[in-house]
């Protein structure tokens, strides 16, 4: 092995071998800067969160905020969550009718929409719509150096910059999947009913057996999990874009992946973990 | 009125543009002359470059799926028999062509909008135009075609990846082995599944340069017009995936299964 990383440096050796050599050594480093990030991601987490709690408070940008992050992206979230709650509601009745199973339909619908569908969807909404913006926003200021001038006037960037943004994010991702559960539910039933051909009374008769108070409790703790890690990873690659315009559409990218990946990853452990409560949860009431 | 009726007729003239975009597009799609060079540079772009973000995202989609599926049936059924089933038919039907998209209207349609904006803005396209080479037929065309067969391609891969990694949860938390996982899926999954795949993969690959052009033709306003092309950009292909989608859904369920 250290045969190899010295005899590289050399570059005598027949590219069959330093082909994959360098590969590994390539994916090694962008492990270790990966690493190096996330380090710097949860101390730049730790520095918003000790600044939440204390003043000045800036009501007024958090109120703007909210209003970019929440009240524009509303129409946006109504439409994409009435057409995934069809897509899903075909997808399944497509699958349960060979069972002859239609009365689960809505409750499978509904129990999908509420864990999983619902606070999945929003978040990748924010994620394209906001997170996107604030990196490229953030990223600007930092390049033109407005946010040296900020630190100058003896204002804290953070507390003005990000602390508003990590706020909305958080609040409005809430809210946005509370709205988009319900259109999403509404989405399916009405497909259900018009190209299923499940009557609406049907389709909502098993859901209260099915769709248990633990499952609404587990999809909006979802997205406040959600909420948080947008908001830090996009202001973070906002926040340390360095160089010109061009480190800023890149910084833009790279803030895209790796919220795509970083949400889908947490949307995983947060199933298993919340798999293994329901579980517990109904040995608890069986005893 | 007319404050309630702008919104309207910017809407149908955006549709009306887009379409307008998108049948200028095929039509110097096959039109001479062909120039590979550029389709494979931007196949490069497009489609190798993504390969890492779109596989790793499918595999905790793949994982995911397994692992909510087997709590709705353990609720439904009462048995986990059929996860693999019902997992490899969603993916292969939904997820595998689906989630790649997003992710490539995410980077790739802002990259694209990004791109053609700067041209934009710094006069490039005018100067295209100004000796005479059309500025669809050079920079629309390749990153059409690429998208294009990349998205099928990857949408290919993806399933691949979604299926190993939800085979390895099954092992794993609910004790069904592959050859179990193999056989449990056979029932389920017809060959037309796999066509389906790849024929949203075709036309979310349309979706994504058209859209993501259009929004960098009509960048206007320096370096934060940029931004706010790409967020269009971003959130208006994946919206339209989003809605061709259920149509195309809804098309499969009723003429083909």
């Amino acid at each position: 092995m250290s045969d190899a990383a010295q005899s590289t440096e050399s570059s005598s050796l027949p590219g069959f071998i330093r082909g994959p050599v360098e590969a590994v050594g390539g994916v090694i480093s962008d492990v270790a800067e990966g690493i190096r990030h996330f380090g710097v991601l949860v101390l730049f987490f730790r520095e918003t969160v000790t600044r939440l709690a204390r003043p000045p408070y800036y009501p007024d940008v958090i109120m703007y905020q909210m209003y970019q992050v929440g009240v524009k992206s509303l129409l946006i979230a109504i439409l994409a969550g009435s057409f995934v709650g069809g897509i899903f509601a075909i997808q399944i009745n497509d699958q349960l009718i060979d069972f002859g199973a239609q009365a689960f339909l809505g409750g499978i619908a509904v129990s999908v929409t509420v864990r999983e569908v619902g606070p999945l969807m929003i978040a990748l909404l924010i994620a394209g719509r906001i997170g996107a913006f604030t990196a490229a926003e953030l990223g600007t200021m930092n390049v033109t150096e407005q946010i040296d001038a900020i630190r100058c006037l003896g204002t804290d960037p953070i507390k003005y910059l990000v602390v508003p943004r990590f706020l909305a994010c958080i609040v409005m991702s809430f809210v946005l999947t509370v709205v988009g559960i319900v259109i999403g539910i509404l989405g399916s039933a009405v497909v259900a009913w018009a190209i299923c051909g499940v009557h609406p009374l049907f389709f909502f008769g098993r859901v209260l057996d099915m769709v248990h108070v633990f499952d609404f409790v587990n999809g909006l703790w979802k997205s406040f999990f959600f909420g948080i890690l947008i908001a830090t990873v996009c202001c973070y690659y906002g926040f340390n874009t360095r160089g010109g315009a061009e480190d800023v559409g890149r910084n833009v990218n790279t803030t895209v992946v790796v919220t795509g990946i970083s949400l889908l990853a947490a949307d995983y452990f947060l199933a298993l973990i919340s798999s293994w409560f329901y579980t517990l949860i109904l040995k608890v009431g069986e005893i | 009125m007319t404050a309630v009726l702008t919104p309207f007729s910017v809407f149908f003239s955006t549709i009306r543009n887009v379409i307008r975009l998108f049948v200028e597009t095929v039509y110097y799609t096959f039109r001479p002359p062909y120039r590979v060079q550029p389709i494979l540079d931007q196949m490069y772009w497009i489609g190798v470059n993504s390969t890492s973000i779109v596989l790793s995202t499918i595999a905790f989609v793949g994982m995911i799926s397994i692992v909510e599926l087997a709590f709705q049936m353990d609720t439904v059924l009462h048995t986990t028999e059929f996860v693999p089933g019902f997992a490899s038919v969603l993916i292969l039907r939904e997820f595998a062509s689906v989630i790649p998209a997003a992710m490539m209207a995410g980077k790739v349609g802002a990259g694209i909008t990004a791109e053609v904006g700067t041209m934009q803005l710094t006069e490039q396209i005018d100067a295209l135009r100004l000796i005479s080479i059309n500025p669809v037929k050079h920079i629309v065309v390749p990153r059409f075609v690429a998208s294009v067969l990349s998205l099928m391609l990857l949408s290919c891969l993806a399933a691949t990846v979604a299926i190993i990694t939800g085979m390895i949860v099954c092992e794993v938390s609910l004790g069904i082995d592959w050859q179990l996982f193999i056989n449990s899926s056979r029932n389920f999954v017809k060959p037309v599944d796999l066509g389906i795949n790849v024929f949203k993969a075709f036309i979310f690959g349309q979706i994504i340069p058209v859209v993501s052009s259009y929004y960098g033709f009509r960048t206007s306003g320096g370096a934060e017009g940029v931004g706010i092309a790409c967020t269009k950009s971003v959130v208006y292909s994946g919206l339209v995936i989003v809605i061709l989608d259920f149509f195309i859904t809804w098309a499969a369920s009723v003429y083909i299964l």
